[in-house]
């Protein structure tokens, strides 16, 4: 057995102890979704550290600028600098509101139905294709690391694995990652809400679908899906043409785009009881008056 | 507060608001409208919407600048190091001093929104 498979084992083991351990001290809402808000400060600091210098600083920011030098460190400063978005913007008011996630601010004042459904699928289609990234990436190293099992097998383990420490660790690490891949879509809604009287559920039912529709859209007509591949090339694009849209990543243009769609649809619209109840949100936002009764 | 509850309209979305949400709403409003609550929104403000501009403006320019000005941005600094790995370097600076400073205000932020809280405990109980 080499070295570093054994150290991977180890690795697994200690993790799983710990989600274990997690598990059985999990037992409100409070608990799974902040630790039962025992965590301090100094410690979440770590624990966000920890989140940030996993696989993909480690992995996918030293084979980027491997690859592409100088483009690549642009990547782990756009990190970074994205962080002062959540601490300026979004983790206070979050906190103080008594709320754990992002769907239930936007429940708060909208129409708790379809703010739960949108806010339920552009998360799963954000993670869905997130996951598909990491497991992709996964593979392969799990197989190097175990040359007996193939590429599917790896892929499987690894999810299994992923699914055991959500499911049953809960808390912070699984928020974290949850909160900064769902920023991508439903920041913008979270500042409006926060931010913006006006705001109504229709402007965040249609703001989040066209961010959504917009990012999936754009992802296939991209250099991603498109392309014309060579008669001898052994990885070929789905789609054989030429892309239409030129960029890679899509959220330069979708995200704008869903929050046009956002101020609009709410402008087109609306509904006084999130208007009135919008007093309540600003005030418990910025005083934690009433979040933990 | 029972004149403002007769000021505001009746919902035109055809939702019938209970006389209970109608007492928490104007419960809520009394609180927004409250100047000590207004001065606790105004100082975030004044310290937020400026560093957020500020640090938006600030990592733009990086990929900006790299992108349109690529000559000026390979000037040599020290030795080898151009100006474009100094600026990237900055942006942590940047972010660290910029955290630094909102975590100094969120002392005196908490310390008010704690002041408002108490006064209206004291003032309801």
């Amino acid at each position: 057995m080499s070295t570093s498979l054994l150290m991977f084992i180890v690795f697994i083991a200690i993790t799983l102890g710990i989600t274990y351990w997690a598990s059985r001290r999990t037992k409100t809402t409070a608990d799974f979704y902040a630790a039962g808000r025992q965590i301090t400060g100094f410690q979440n600091g770590w624990a966000v550290a920890g989140d940030y210098m996993s696989a993909a600083s480690f992995l996918g920011i030293a084979g980027l600028i491997a690859f592409f030098g100088y483009d690549g460190f642009l990547y782990s400063v756009g990190w970074l600098v994205a962080y002062l978005t959540v601490l300026l913007l979004v983790a206070e008011p979050l906190r103080n509101t008594g709320k754990f996630t992002m769907a239930d601010v936007l429940a708060f004042r909208l129409r708790h139905k379809s703010v739960r459904t949108v806010a339920a699928l552009s998360t799963l289609t954000v993670s869905l294709f997130y996951m598909i990234a990491q497991m992709v990436g996964a593979g392969p190293l799990v197989n190097l690391l175990i040359p007996g099992i193939t590429f599917e097998v790896a892929i499987i383990g690894v999810g299994i694995i992923m699914l055991i420490y959500v499911i049953f660790g809960g808390m912070l690490a699984t928020t974290w990652v949850q909160i900064i891949k769902a920023v991508l879509l439903m920041c913008g809604a979270i500042l409006l809400t926060l931010f913006w009287r006006r705001f109504n559920t229709t402007g965040m039912v249609v703001g989040m679908l066209t961010g959504l529709t917009a990012s999936l859209v754009l992802i296939v007509l991209s250099p991603a899906v498109m392309g014309v591949d060579p008669p001898t090339a052994t990885v070929r694009q789905i789609i054989q043409a030429a892309p239409i849209f030129p960029l890679e990543n899509p959220g330069i243009v979708s995200v704008p785009l869903g929050f046009i769609a956002a101020i609009v649809g709410s402008l087109l619209t609306r509904d006084e009881r999130a208007e009135l109840t919008y007093s309540e949100l600003n005030v418990r936002s910025n005083t934690r008056l009433g979040a933990e009764v | 507060m029972a004149q403002q509850a007769g000021a505001m309209r009746v919902p035109t979305s055809g939702e019938i608001l209970s006389d209970e949400e109608m007492r928490r709403i104007v419960e809520w409003q009394a609180i927004e409208a409250n100047t000590e609550f207004q001065a606790l929104v105004h100082a975030k403000r004044r310290f937020i919407i400026p560093a957020t501009i500020f640090f938006i403006v600030y990592y733009f320019a990086l990929p900006i600048l790299v992108g349109y000005a690529p000559s000026l941005m390979d000037t040599n600094v020290i030795g080898n190091i151009n100006l474009a790995y100094l600026f990237a370097l900055s942006q942590f600076f940047m972010a660290w001093i910029l955290m630094y400073l909102y975590v100094r205000r969120a002392r005196t932020w908490d310390e008010m929104a704690a002041q408002i809280v108490t006064t209206l405990r004291g003032g309801k109980e």
